[in-house]
């Protein structure tokens, strides 16, 4: 590999971080959102799927009291964290971003099953949720796969 | 130098973004918790609520409630009892009661959504079970105060029949109540009368026929509110009955086609 490509590989690596802290913020409004919707008790709008209210009030939005939220919101706040150290060139950060976002994904793998399937209906927000850690798994997965 | 500036580069953004998350939140937080502000909206303010009321059909009877039938504003309360957001506002209907006294009736209506909690129906059998037993809101409170205990145990009737013990009940009278036709018909008559009125999620509340939008947190002040508007109401004079049908307050204004407890079918009324 010569040094052009050298370069150019580094900042094509470098961007990726970038682009997950950007996602992982979109994911920590998401999370903010539906916390603060969680301790108000206020009714969310759901127009797309009509669903939200028999989501967020099953008792799968809540562990052992903790909304499910604020624990995702802490996970995504966590993640632009170590995707902004990575952007920097903390090596070490990016590889506990990949394992974070990794965990994250197959925890929301399971919570569309939970709405698909048990709670039989679809909150949007949730969705979206789902949509920003499978964007950040893919991500992650991109780096790896670019590395080699 | 230009090391310590790399290094510190990350953690200054980390920080900016923590305080953000913060302040935006606390912001939003603040902005859902203050009463009439723009996110206090209220769905379908257009339809005429006294007559969605007048037609659906009466709910269970007797309603159980609290505060006397003459009372100037009444909530019908439509809960599930596995559902968080209710457990959460079960004490802000306590602190409903206590601020407004006898001026205010509570209806508490069973709406399990059974899809989704699969205790919740046993849960409002087991009050009305209880309720047989004139210990309804004894029960109510309960399974609300306990809801996370018995919501996360694998057989909560069990535990429902700990608590008829506790709460010194006739305990096989009350497990036979419980699985019985005529305390499944009253719940059922309750989620019936909550379809006709549009609840599509719990816990919903109506004041004076009228559904609380937007913020749950916004009960006490919603009701005061409408006790202002019925007492100013009182005192003006000679005003056209019916001038204005869709805010028909049917405590204070009684009609042959619209009885002062029209809107909430017969009641079970007991001063708690």
């Amino acid at each position: 590999m010569n040094e052009v490509e050298q370069i150019t590989k580094s900042n094509t690596v470098a961007k990726l971080p970038l682009l997950a802290a950007v996602v992982a913020i979109c994911g920590l409004g998401d999370a903010i959102y539906l916390t603060i919707h969680h301790l108000t008790g206020e009714k969310i709008p759901c127009n797309a799927t009509g669903g939200c209210e028999t989501v967020l009030t099953s008792q799968y939005a809540e562990i052992a009291g903790v909304p499910l939220a604020a624990i995702g919101a802490v996970a995504y706040f966590m993640a632009f964290s170590w995707a902004i150290l990575a952007a920097f060139g903390n090596r070490t950060a990016w590889s506990i971003f990949g394992l974070q976002v990794s965990l994250m994904a197959a925890a929301s793998s399971y919570f569309v099953y939970l709405q698909i399937f048990v709670i039989k209906a679809i909150c949007q927000y949730c969705m979206i949720s789902a949509g920003v850690c499978l964007t950040l798994f893919i991500i992650a997965v991109v780096s790896k796969f670019w590395k080699k | 130098m230009e090391n310590n500036n790399k290094s510190s580069l990350p953690v200054a953004i980390i920080g900016l973004v923590l305080l953000a998350a913060i302040a935006g939140g606390w912001w939003f937080y603040t902005k859902s918790k203050t009463p009439g502000t723009a996110s206090n909206k209220t769905p379908a303010p257009e339809k005429n609520w006294s007559e969605v009321f007048s037609k659906a059909p009466p709910g269970g009877s007797p309603a159980w409630s609290l505060g006397p039938a003459s009372a100037p504003v009444t909530i019908e309360e439509f809960a599930d009892f596995q559902c968080p957001t209710c457990a959460y506002m079960h004490p802000k209907v306590k602190e409903v009661r206590a601020a407004f006294g006898d001026r205010v009736r509570i209806v508490f209506r069973q709406f399990p959504l059974t899809q989704t909690h699969p205790y919740a129906y046993d849960a409002a059998c087991a009050t009305e079970a209880a309720g047989v037993q004139g210990k309804f809101w004894d029960m109510q409170n309960m399974i609300f105060s306990n809801q996370q205990t018995w919501a996360n145990s694998p057989d909560a009737r069990k535990i429902f029949l700990e608590y008829a013990k506790t709460l010194g009940l006739d305990v096989t009278k009350f497990a036979d109540d419980m699985m019985g036709l005529t305390v499944k018909n009253k719940v059922d008559a309750d989620i019936q009368r909550g379809r006709a009125v549009s609840v599509s999620s719990t816990p919903a509340f109506y004041i004076n026929s009228k559904p609380l939008g937007g913020n749950l947190d916004s009960l006490q002040s919603e009701v005061e509110k409408e006790l202002q508007r019925v007492e100013s109401a009182k005192q003006a004079p000679a005003a056209p009955a019916n001038s204005n049908p869709g805010n028909a307050n049917p405590a204070n204004k009684q009609s042959p086609a619209a009885p002062a407890n029209s809107n909430t079918g017969n009641t079970n009324s007991t001063n708690k």
